[in-house]
């Protein structure tokens, strides 16, 4: 008998899949092809395409220096080159191979540390890409100075500091403090919502605790000194605790370092409170819950007449959105408009970066995602649909689209496959696109005046290290500097029905609203609208110019409020545009030939990338010890996978017990693909047939092509010689050859306990054939469908159906029963040659945390989750049994990396009756379905 | 041949590692008084200068291999090296050839350089329950031992009297021979740095920025600077003046008699070495690489020369050079007059320890696990 499923589940287990996730899994699709080439500079080898190679440059400049800088931080050097692979744009970066998860679309930059490879977008601000060079390489500077350290003082497993620890020193030492730091922990005091130290894990890994973290290092270095950072780490190996490593170093306890903190913090901020506002108090907030930023103004006509609405961008339960409501706010109303994420039309809607814009007739300008680059969409809210679509082939990255007044043209910020980051402009008449300028400057947020001759816009063109407004005449071409000062001036949006800006300045120190009216002529005058502890951002006219909608800051969310405003408002002096002229502009300094050594082509070459002497568990040969390994080179597109174990229970049959493979996967294009060599030996009990002696060797072809991000076809081939003996007859002995096609669709979104909205699906067909003889063999056919219905933050009602059915002259028996799929039956109750499946499960919040006090340290548990299940299946083939099920309640204890414990206790039953004596108990350890 | 004497818990065992036969080392030293036995820095007032022209170039002579890092620089016995390993143990090494002759073994991580007088060697012991330790290197015998309740400093030695800081807020006064405590002063303050000694004084920095000065003699408070800058260094000392480098990146000239500062140079941050000091300058490196030597009356800068990275380690300061390591991997050897470059010459890894001078060589302890001995030739 053949069993592929079983076949296949090991080969592509083992070996590593086509495709960078089996079974179920969303898709890191290689859109773009990358003519990869290397930059040997003194301390580094910069990974560049040529399109990109002006930004290679420049980052290698700024890593030489971050190196330099780092050296003296640490009082370390990395005497080997250190890897950076720099990508032009976040999209090409999200196809990285470096490291197989999906990148999540705030990710600026991260450090693999098994290679120490360091792996970078540019987001075309060369402020961020220093800043984000910097933090990265603090990661490489700081594990390699401790590995030293413990190595030379003889410890072989030092402490492993904290996540707030080892972020926020990355922070501090690539950027020191920021007025968004600043804003968030004043937000923080303000709001009572300090983070105390023996509550950081609370917070761990979400943007607050960076910023927490940075504050954490910026106390300890103002109160003790930087050196002593320095020397915390000279003292590292002394420590058996990150606690007793500060003690140490500080000469304080872990908690008084911690109350001290808090205590600095309050006296920080507090006085500052005198003169500052929060936005709920000088505003009206017109959203409730979740995340709700990027508003915009329009005025549609209603059986009521017309009204004012706004849409915005909103992310309510997992998933960003385009949503509207009336200038009241949601309580009157509130629409969803476009759902992002959830399909390949709308893979991101950029949530953060780009801005979202009404015409005057009410259509939204938007950029998405879509597969390989941008599309710019419009949605006519009135006729709630799509009604334009438009990919650029120039143009891989959309920004922030803008109306003109005339609706004959949107602006937007675009990026090409260079990095470079300009305002373009669309004219519908004639269906073409001008690119206004071609330079390394960040232009962003373009919006149109009025009357249609200029576009303001925010960029860095003079300082770097900020953002000015500038208007760019579309008659002339002349640039016209309209903010001065060191500081970050954005967003900017033009009145309706008044010549005047409105925009976000942290001039002030923390992100205000202000207005600059009459901005080109000779007497600008500008005015500050808000004064706030936290800070306020995109703001905009509503469409009578009567109010300001904008998102704001406070208690750790972001909302959508409205301003009316001051006609009292505190005038700021400000003096008249000026021309921009090229000599204005700062020129990035790329590496120079003192410290670069030379540029060739890239070429692969492998080093181990996993090697580790592992234990796995098999439903069929359970526990085994074996060599895994893999050898990849610096992208990560050629891998080469390895695999050595053995079964034997005795000297006489080690050798015909060796179990061997290889497999080459290239994820190198957008198509995946790999060839493999195996030979699988085992004997075992099986329930079915006995006593089971098997052996199998053969080679393997597998592709993968990802449709999107969300969608995919696999096929795969396996060819190979079948020996088989049990106590049945017919056992096989045979040359055969099995082609297996399979289709995967993933939408789902996870919390730590499990799916908990989206789809899942995955068909799969196999059959085998006898070589040379052709002869039909056997076929198997796989479907399991998941559907996960959301009903609150963290609850969702799941729905499992699973089909496994098998034909042919010795077709493959299924097996149910057990905690992963029939619960309260014994493990394998069942088998035959079909089986239907149906789970039904309620997932609810039983408890967020769970901290479990111990003699050294605490459990801490994360998102303890409830169920009621009921499942029911049928079995039919060599038998033909009635419906079966169970039903029960249960518990999910999130264990990290999305891996849970679940208990179920159950009762079994059919549609008679119900069985048993009390309830069944089962418990799980893995991925919940 | 390697013999090595063990000391495990507090008591001394014999050499495990005897290649040959006899049951006691052998090293032909032949002590004499300080300073020859002085330790790396030149003397309880280390000041890092060391009498004697060196020549005009770095002529590697020989290297040897550890199986760990080197952090401490070694100290000097007639015609040893007394190498201090990260793997807990004291090379001896012959100066002229580099071989090692025998080893200490300790119980735990060292955390300084060893300090040699007569036929006794003090070391601290770092870590949790760091202790100090007297060895009689000759006849390979624990001597005594104190607590220095989690804190290691280098002890200064003097006129058959050890002195050390603990991590109870003391500055402590031994016998060396017999451990036998004659004072204990009571700083209400952990010390930042080992205690250093000049004619009757006793010159130390505590974790609240002070500047402390006592008696050598009873531990008596003699004077105290109230500062909010700390060091990481322990001061140099040189003609009743005091010179210490800050971790605020200052360096400042204090009167021995009164504590009062004479002058402060403003540098960048972050300063983790003492500043060497001769009859007119004082030395010192800095993080972002360069070397300067200031006026030592006024603090103004006389020169400074840059290399590529930062400057780590003190310098050692002869008649006519000076000489620093850098985290560049690289020796160098300034004209102390001009600052010009006399010679430059490589190691294999970073260094971090101060270089060692002695007999016309010049010994620096390598993070790439080398010892190296260069000859300071083309003597003028």
């Amino acid at each position: 008998m053949e069993r592929l499923t079983l076949i296949a589940v090991i080969s592509v287990l083992t070996f590593g899949s086509a495709s960078p996730q089996y079974y179920f899994g969303q898709n890191k699709v290689q859109y773009e092809k990358f003519d990869w080439q290397v930059m040997k500079t003194d301390h580094f080898d910069i990974y560049y395409y040529p399109e990109e190679e002006e930004i290679a440059g420049i980052g290698a400049r700024l890593a030489e220096e971050s190196y330099a800088y780092l050296t003296e931080k640490f009082n370390h050097v990395i005497d080997k080159k250190i890897p950076l692979i720099i990508y032009s744009h976040p999209s090409y970066f999200s196809q990285t191979n470096v490291v197989p998860d999906l990148l999540p679309e705030n990710v600026a930059g991260f450090t693999e540390f098994f290679k120490e490879r360091v792996v970078i977008p540019f987001d075309g601000s060369m402020r961020d890409f220093d800043h984000v060079i910097r933090h990265e390489l603090v990661h490489v500077f700081m594990m390699e100075k401790i590995t030293h350290n413990a190595k030379s003082h003889g410890r072989r497993n030092p402490v492993m500091p904290p996540l707030w620890f080892t972020e926020g020193i990355a922070e501090y030492w690539s950027e020191g403090w920021s007025k968004q730091a600043d804003m968030i922990l004043r937000d923080m005091v303000i709001s009572g919502r300090i983070v105390t130290f023996n509550r950081l894990a609370g917070i761990s890994g979400t943007y607050t605790m960076y910023k927490v973290g940075q504050s954490i290092l910026r106390y300890l270095s103002d109160t003790f000194g930087d050196d002593r950072i320095t020397l915390m780490f000279e003292n590292w190996w002394k420590a058996q605790t990150f606690a007793q490593l500060c003690e140490i170093t500080f000469g304080r306890s872990f908690a008084e370092i911690g109350r001290d903190w808090e205590y600095h913090l309050k006296k920080t901020y507090y006085p500052e409170f005198e003169n500052k506002d929060l936005p709920a108090k000088i505003a009206a907030r017109l959203t409730r819950k979740y995340y709700n930023i990027k508003p915009t103004t329009f005025a549609l006509e209603d059986k009521d007449g017309c009204k004012d609405f706004i849409a915005f961008k909103t992310i309510r339960l997992g998933y960003s959105n385009i949503a509207m409501m009336p200038l009241e706010g949601e309580k009157a109303g509130f629409r969803q408009l476009v759902k992002g994420e959830r399909s390949a039309k709308f893979e991101s809607l950029h949530f953060v970066d780009s801005d979202i814009d009404a015409g005057v007739d009410g259509r939204i300008a938007f950029a998405s995602k879509s597969k390989e680059s941008d599309i710019l969409y419009i949605f006519d809210p009135k006729g709630k649909k799509l009604v334009f679509s438009r990919r650029f082939e120039q143009v891989s990255a959309i920004s922030s689209p803008a109306w003109s007044f005339d609706q004959k043209m949107i602006a937007f910020s675009g990026t090409g496959k260079d990095g470079a980051n300009d305002i373009y402009v669309y004219h519908f008449d004639g269906d073409s696109l001008h690119r206004l300028f071609d330079d390394i400057y960040n232009d962003q947020s373009p919006a149109f005046s009025p009357d249609g001759e200029f576009i303001v816009f925010s960029s860095d063109r003079t300082d770097m290290h900020g953002a000015d407004l500038y208007a760019y005449s579309l008659e002339t071409g002349a640039i016209i500097r309209l903010t001065s000062g060191n500081s970050f001036n954005t967003s900017p949006s033009w009145a309706n029905q008044s010549d005047s800006i409105v925009f976000t300045s942290d001039r002030g120190g923390s992100p205000d609203i202000y207005i600059l009216e009459h901005p080109l002529s000779d007497n600008p005058r500008l005015y500050r609208l808000t004064n706030l502890a936290t800070g306020a951002y995109d703001p905009s006219f509503s469409a009578d110019d009567s109010a300001i909608v904008f998102s704001g800051y406070q208690e750790m969310s972001y909302h959508i409020y409205k301003l009316l405003p001051d006609t009292n408002a505190e005038q700021i002096a400000h003096a008249p545009g000026q021309v921009w002229e090229q000599s204005n502009g700062w020129q990035p300094e790329r590496i120079t030939g003192e410290h670069l050594a030379g540029k060739m082509k890239y070429k692969t070459k492998l080093s181990f990338d996993i090697a580790q002497s592992a234990l796995s568990y098999d439903a069929i040969f359970g526990t085994v010890g074996g060599l895994q390994g893999a050898l990849t080179d610096v992208l990560g597109d050629h891998q080469y996978y390895l695999l050595l174990y053995n079964t034997g229970n005795s000297r006489h049959n080690f050798l015909r017990s060796t179990n061997a493979a290889v497999t080459y996967i290239n994820r190198q294009r957008r198509l995946n693909w790999g060839l493999g060599i195996y030979r699988f030996y085992n004997d075992y009990d099986d329930d079915y047939y006995g006593y089971v002696e098997e052996e199998t060797y053969g080679g393997v072809a597998l592709a993968s092509y990802p449709f999107s991000r969300f969608d995919r076809a696999e096929a795969s081939l396996y060819v190979r010689n079948y020996f088989k003996q049990t106590l049945r007859s017919n056992d096989p002995d045979a040359a055969v050859a099995t082609p297996v096609l399979s289709y995967i669709k993933d939408t789902s979104i996870w919390e730590p306990s499990g799916p908990i909205d989206g789809f899942r699906l995955h068909i799969s067909l196999a059959s085998s054939i006898e070589i040379p003889s052709l002869k039909y063999y056997n076929s198997a056919v796989t479907v399991d469908v998941r559907k996960y219905f959301r009903l609150s933050e963290s609850s969702a009602y799941a729905l499992r159906g699973v089909y496994l059915g098998s034909d042919g002259q010795d077709p493959q028996r299924h097996y149910l029963g057990g905690s992963w799929d029939l619960r309260g039956y014994p493990r394998r109750s069942f088998y035959d040659k079909n089986i239907l499946l149906i789970n039904n499960e309620l997932r609810f919040p039983l408890v967020d945390r769970l901290l479990i006090g111990m003699p050294i340290g605490a459990l801490n548990f994360q998102a303890i989750r409830g169920a009621l299940f009921v499942d029911a299946a049928k079995i039919w083939g060599d038998t033909n049994r009635p419906w079966i099920g169970s039903f029960g309640f249960g518990a999910r204890v999130s264990l990290g990396y999305l891996t849970v414990l679940r208990f179920d206790f159950s009762k079994r039953a059919d549609k008679n009756d119900i069985y048993g004596h009390g309830f069944d108990f089962d418990f799980f350890f893995g991925w919940n379905y | 041949m390697t013999r090595g004497l063990l000391i495990i818990g507090g008591g001394l065992a014999l050499a495990l590692s005897l290649a040959c036969a006899g049951s006691h080392p052998h090293l032909d030293i032949s002590p004499e008084n300080y300073p020859l036995y002085s330790s790396y820095k030149g003397g309880p007032a280390r000041a890092g200068t060391v009498v004697g022209e060196t020549g005009r170039s770095l002529e590697k002579l020989w290297q040897i291999k550890f199986r760990l890092p080197l952090y401490y620089s070694p100290a000097m016995a007639d015609n040893y090296l007394f190498q201090p390993g990260s793997d807990k143990k004291i090379h001896i090494i012959d100066i002229n050839n580099g071989n090692e002759v025998a080893e200490i073994k300790l119980r735990r991580q060292l955390g300084c350089s060893p300090e040699l007088v007569d036929s006794l060697m003090a070391i601290c012991e770092d870590g949790p329950r760091s202790q100090l330790l007297v060895v009689n290197y000759l006849a390979g015998r624990k001597v005594w031992s104190k607590s220095t309740f989690d804190l290691c400093l280098p002890p200064a030695i003097d006129d058959g009297r050890i002195f050390w800081a603990d991590g109870q807020g003391k500055i402590n006064c031994a016998d060396l021979y017999s451990g036998e405590l004659i004072w204990s002063a009571d700083l209400k303050e952990r010390p930042d740095t080992g205690p250093v000694l000049e004619k009757d004084r006793l010159i130390g920095t505590l974790a609240d920025g002070s500047l402390i000065c006592l008696s050598r003699n009873d531990g008596k408070m003699i004077w105290k600077t109230r500062g909010d800058r700390r060091t990481n260094s322990s001061p140099a000392i040189s003609e009743d003046r005091i010179y210490v480098c800050f971790g605020d990146g200052g360096v400042s000239c204090f009167d021995i008699n009164n504590g009062n500062q004479i002058w402060n140079h403003a540098d960048k941050p972050r300063l983790f070495y003492s500043p060497s000091v001769d009859s007119d300058g004082v030395y010192y490196g800095t993080g972002d690489g360069r070397f300067v030597k200031l006026d030592k009356n006024n603090g103004s800068i006389l020169w400074e020369y840059s290399t590529s990275l930062p400057i780590r380690g003190a310098a050692a300061i002869t008649d006519n050079a000076a000489i620093f390591s850098s985290l560049d991997s690289k020796v160098y050897m300034l004209d102390k007059r001009t600052g010009d470059l006399l010679a430059v010459n490589s190691t294999g890894g970073m260094v971090t320890a101060a270089p060692a001078v002695w007999g016309g060589r010049l010994f620096i302890a390598g993070q790439d696990k080398n010892l190296y001995c260069f000859l300071l030739g083309d003597q003028q």
